[in-house]
């Protein structure tokens, strides 16, 4: 018998290839040391989020002033849009606001991406409490979304029978 | 009627899927993110092991950089469902590079005849140290090929080779493992 004929068929090693251990157990400490890492590069990329989120909502206060035809939101939006009527009316400062936005669809988007960025940065508190930057930016978010609500509900005539429903 | 907790017990999946693990890892949850390691950690390293010839240490820093280089990317997933594919290639990528970048030993130099041991239950010792003895391309198109279950296209592609390399380069690796498990 020859070293050829003694070699494996294609088809044992096949065989054998199919039957390697395809899955393992994690290592166990390499979550730690992912999570050390994105920990620390998370930071800038929730920042940067509420800069945009700063940024859009600057944006559509430029031209929010009088607001034209809304849809009504409807479930779970809806029901935060009135709780967030009803926290912020009362509080919030007055926005002037000079200009118009005939789209409804914008102002919910915008509406959206404020909650968006509030819901990102509560989220970075929690695992930073003390940051002061992530609470001033939290409290500017607050802030517009409060203006943003009270300036709809200031475009909300009995002329106006499309305003936002909120 | 229902209690709350049946209510509640209802609407919740028991089991959060990629695509509703990615949603939430894009809105910054690290849990949400460790649940994807968890989900699949495993699998990639039996691939990156075999990629890195044995080396557990090495395996394990790709795996790392894979898993932030994904955390990272994240907002580039268009399918959420499809992470474990994209995963494996972000992965795959990283091994594959630092070979190109030439920290590592030259192409087709054997590796380390001591034998190495993986970091699971082998189902075949034997099979696993004769690949972890390849020669370098020979072991990766092996693995890509058989253990990765991607085709020579996809793998010319990784690798930046011709299709008909990588059938050559497996066709070789086959014959070398064959002869060392005679």
């Amino acid at each position: 018998m020859t070293s050829r004929d003694s070699r494996l068929d294609d088809s044992e090693l096949d065989r054998r290839l199919d039957a390697l251990t395809r899955v393992g157990e994690p290592p166990s400490g390499s979550w730690s040391a992912i999570e050390r890492r994105i920990r620390r590069r998370r930071w800038p990329g929730v920042l940067s989020a509420g800069f945009a989120a700063a940024a859009v909502l600057s944006g559509v206060a430029l031209v929010v002033s009088q607001i034209g035809p809304a849809p009504t939101p409807t479930g779970g939006i809806a029901e935060t849009t009135h709780a967030e009527v009803r926290a912020m009316r009362a509080s919030a400062p007055e926005m002037p606001l000079t200009t118009n936005i005939d789209s409804p669809s914008a102002l919910m988007a915008a509406w959206q991406d404020n909650q968006q960025a509030i819901v990102q940065l509560e989220q970075a508190l929690e695992h930073d409490p003390d940051n002061r930057m992530l609470l001033e930016f939290l409290t500017e978010a607050r802030m517009r979304q409060a203006r943003l609500v009270k300036s709809i509900g200031r475009n909300q005539t009995p002329t106006n029978d499309r305003s936002m429903n909120l | 009627m229902k209690d709350m907790e049946a209510t509640v017990a209802e609407a919740v999946p028991a089991a959060s899927t990629d695509a509703e693990r990615v949603e939430a890892a894009r809105r910054g949850d690290q849990q949400a993110f460790s649940g994807l390691y968890q989900a699949h950690a495993g699998r990639l390293m039996t691939v990156l092991w075999r990629l890195a010839g044995g080396d557990r240490g090495l395996a394990e820093d790709w795996l790392q950089d894979a898993f932030v280089q994904a955390w990272n990317k994240l907002d580039q997933l268009r399918d959420p469902a499809a992470f474990g594919g994209w995963l494996k290639r972000l992965a795959i990528n990283i091994a594959l590079g630092e070979r190109r970048r030439g920290r590592l030993n030259s192409v087709d130099v054997e590796i380390d005849a001591s034998a190495p041991e993986p970091p699971w239950p082998a189902a075949d010792l034997d099979l696993e140290r004769a690949i972890a003895r390849l020669p370098e391309r020979s072991r990766q198109v092996l693995v890509l090929f058989h253990l990765s279950d991607l085709g020579h296209a996809e793998i010319a592609e990784l690798m930046g080779i011709e299709p008909g390399t990588s059938k050559a380069q497996l066709h070789r690796a086959r014959n070398l493992l064959k002869e060392m498990l005679a």
